[in-house]
């Protein structure tokens, strides 16, 4: 069974989850400081979550958050199906074996792809607390 | 017979004789090529020897030089081997192996290289070379368009590996003759360390590609044997003549297989990983789940400091890519940079595994300064990761107070400041390399030896390292698989000895004959089967093949049997494949055995095991206990550890059999 069952719930969840780290001091200024566009699409249900951290953020963010399709054109675009992203953000995805089982797939300059994945460390604890700040710990892995 | 040149020459070194030596097609067929065939032909040397001088091999077990041969004497049979894929147009197949008893381990040693020289030694008329003996004064073996002789080497003996084939591409080269379409000569050569009998000495090719492992460069030293000196008279596989070369059994399938190849390379993730970040994404993938050793393995996280060695940190450096020959993944990095008061100009660029043994294991994130230093281990001919390996276990020792007695009061004090000091590693790297002093002499020994020798029961808990050899930047606490393959690796602790490194966390599937991981790399769940199976696998496609382990990830068992049979016509199936990779492995377990290595060896020194309190690995503990038990099962290993007869006698390995039980 899905781990969300609609596109609202990984809004709320995984969206949530990165509005969250916007402004994070560690995680939200070195995604911040990449420059880039990186789109999230997901499938199961279908959702698309793209963080822009080329144009101007909102005033004390370091990047944007946009759910949903968008015009922005993406320097990076990583697609997989909801319930791996969740995984993903628990730490619990062998990155690697996904990428080359094609259970996600990347597109774009994989140097700038790689240089991220230090940033992102700190999100394997911080979205477990996340969902159990929203009433979703039943969600937690 | 297509593959293959089908011969060998052999190289007495004592005599200065140099002979073929005729490949039978069932030999090939049951080892391959690469180090499973060097394991065939150095069992057979070694039982010639027992017949007829009555010798028997014998061995003090791991990290001792006891019995016979001496891995720094005469009689330790040095072996080069290619495989049957080794220059053909095959993406990720132009690797080649040296292989002999190790002078670090004691055991079975091996090291596998890429570049040219495996290619250009098969267009110059041979599978491999076997050298025995030792040459009265210094000397480099020359094998042109299928001639080959001994050659002084007086003038080289003292240089650093650069300068060596600087020197030898210029001898040999075509500049100053008439014959403008000569080809380039290839080089591999030891430096100083090789000559100085360094036991991690390494071997160069060329200067970017390195035979790293166990200390196959003393080997060479202790021969007298400076370089080796390869060209052929064709550039490509599909013609022999009596200047070399070999035939392919399907031409067509050979080439249509090379095409498709190279379009998957392009495509997968992994090798397009490969191509635009090099091995160093290691640093990053690695970091998040704890994989990167720090300070001595002691640590599991070190703030932001790996992100100044990783994908991000050598961007500043980078200027290009190189590839090994007819590979289109080009993985290899070159690098501008200058630090220590020296500079690096569009030079070979360090990768994984020298940052992460030389960088984070001693606290250094100074990224030009790590390339330095990676430089002058290449020039020196020394493998860095037991580089790196012995001086963070020598800082340790210094701190603890164990290193005065052995080095003295005052050298023991700047070693145990030595934590995040670039100068003082790059000095030490020399002195090892040179032997100088008391300190870089007993390095120069590696760190079990030198735990051995501060005698006391202390010394031996923050060693890395399994059979005498030191870790590579691989956790085993972040990849469980990986302390059941160090464990049990013929060639002491590896991630190229067999393919569960590629099957844990590199993408290698092989799911035709069960190597596939569920992707759980902090489980030791199935990890004895999958173990087992992957360092089957792993003995025929990278070791005896001679597969790139990191292009080659993107094979299947079925992709290797494929290439394996339009190349040689053999005819393997899968069954076939595994079989051959059981018989390898089990004939360098018996050799291990014959020297005096048992099951009791089957385990990581304690540090490697210790539970890290923080970063990706936090709180992670293989069950090693556990995987070694259904492991030891499944490879049919008696109570010490050794393969039963009636297992050895399956794979045709009797006169081993026999042979051990001798001993």
């Amino acid at each position: 069974m899905a781990t969300f069952k609609d596109a609202a719930e990984v809004y709320q969840c995984v969206g949530g989850f990165f509005k969250t780290v916007t402004d994070h001091p560690e995680m939200g200024e070195k995604i911040g400081a990449s420059g880039l566009i990186i789109q999230f699409v997901y499938s199961e249900p279908d959702s698309i979550i793209t963080v822009d951290a080329k144009n101007p953020p909102p005033k004390g963010s370091f990047f944007r958050i946009i759910e949903g399709p968008c015009d922005l054109k993406p320097d990076v675009k990583m697609t997989m199906t909801a319930d791996i992203a969740h995984r993903f953000w628990f730490g619990k995805v062998n990155l690697v074996q996904a990428l080359a089982k094609g259970d996600m797939k990347a597109q774009g300059p994989i140097p700038s792809i790689l240089k991220l994945l230090p940033a992102i460390k700190p999100a394997y604890t911080l979205y477990p607390e996340y969902l159990k700040k929203i009433g979703k710990a039943d969600k937690v892995i | 017979m297509n593959g293959y040149c089908g011969k060998f020459l052999r190289v007495d070194l004592s005599k200065g004789s140099l002979t073929d030596i005729p490949l039978s097609p069932t030999v090939l067929r049951d080892y391959v090529g690469g180090s499973g065939l060097a394991a065939h032909l150095f069992l057979e040397e070694i039982l010639e020897a027992a017949r007829a001088t009555g010798r028997m091999p014998t061995g003090g077990g791991v990290a001792s030089d006891a019995g016979y041969p001496d891995p720094l004497g005469p009689d330790n049979p040095f072996i080069i081997a290619t495989g049957p894929l080794t220059g053909t147009r095959l993406p990720a197949t132009s690797r080649w192996t040296v292989s002999a008893r190790s002078p670090l381990t004691g055991l079975w040693g091996e090291a596998n290289v890429g570049g040219f020289f495996g290619a250009e030694l098969k267009f110059a008329g041979y599978d491999g070379v076997l050298v025995t003996g030792r040459a009265a004064k210094p000397v480099y073996l020359l094998i042109d368009r299928g001639r080959a002789s001994l050659e002084p080497a007086d003038d080289l003996w003292g240089r650093d590996t650069y300068d060596t084939a600087d020197l030898l591409a210029a001898r040999h080269g075509a500049a100053g003759t008439a014959d403008a379409k000569l080809r380039r000569p290839r080089v591999f050569t030891i430096g100083p360390a090789g000559e100085n009998l360094v036991r991690y000495a390494a071997i160069v090719h060329d200067k970017h590609h390195v035979a790293g492992r166990t200390g196959m460069g003393a080997v060479m030293g202790a021969k007298n044997l400076k370089a080796v000196v390869a060209r052929g008279a064709m550039g490509q596989a599909g013609q022999a003549g009596p200047e070399g070369g070999f035939t392919l059994a399907d031409p067509a399938a050979v080439k249509e297989l090379a095409t498709g190849f190279v379009t998957r390379a392009h495509e997968n993730m992994v090798t397009k990983s490969l191509h635009e970040a090099g091995t160093i994404m290691g640093m990053d993938l690695g970091g998040l789940i704890g994989d990167v050793p720090i300070r001595n393995w002691s640590l599991g996280a070190w703030g932001d400091e790996l992100e100044k060695v990783g994908v991000g940190g050598y961007g500043a450096v980078l200027v290009g890519t190189s590839s090994c020959f007819a590979c289109p993944i080009a993985c290899k990095r070159k690098v501008t940079a200058e630090a220590l008061g020296r500079k690096l100009e569009n030079a070979p660029g360090a990768e994984y595994e020298t940052l992460g043994c030389l960088g984070p294991n001693l606290l250094i994130s100074d990224l030009p300064a790590l390339l330095v230093a990676g430089e002058v281990c290449n020039r020196l001919g020394l493998d860095t990761i037991t580089a790196g390996g012995t001086l963070a276990y020598a800082y340790e020792a210094a701190e603890k107070g164990l290193l005065d007695g052995l080095v003295g009061a005052g050298a023991a004090a700047e070693l145990a400041k030595g934590w995040g000091d670039a100068p003082l590693m790059v000095r030490l790297i020399e002195d090892i390399a040179a032997r100088r002093g008391p300190v870089g002499d007993a390095l120069a020994e590696g760190s079990t030896r030198l735990a051995r020798r501060l005698g006391r029961p202390e010394a031996l808990a923050f060693l890395a390292t399994a059979r005498g050899l030191e870790a590579p930047a691989h956790d085993p606490r972040a990849v469980h698989g990986m302390a059941l393959s160090y464990a049990t690796s013929t060639r002491g602790a590896c991630h190229m000895n067999g393919l569960m490194y590629g099957a844990e966390h590199a993408g290698v599937m092989a799911p035709e004959v069960g190597v596939e991981s569920d992707g759980l790399q902090q489980s030791s769940e199935g990890k004895g089967r999958l173990c087992k199976l992957a360092q089957d696998l792993g003995a025929v496609s990278g070791q005896s093949a001679v597969l790139c382990q990191l292009g080659g990830n993107m094979y299947s068992a079925n992709d290797l049997a494929a290439m394996l049979n339009a190349v040689t016509g053999f005819g393997y199936s899968l069954e076939d494949i595994m079989e051959c990779g059981e018989r390898i492995w089990n004939a360098k377990r018996g050799i291990g055995n014959l020297y005096g290595s048992d099951g009791r060896d089957d385990t990581l020194s304690p540090r490697l095991l210790e539970v890290l309190e923080d970063g990706g690995a936090a709180g992670s503990e293989p069950d090693l206990p556990g995987m070694l038990a259904e492991w030891s099962e499944l490879r049919g290993l008696d109570e010490r550890g050794y393969a039963r007869r009636e297992v050895l006698e399956r794979l045709g390995l009797g006169r081993l059999a026999a042979l051990i039980g001798e001993v």
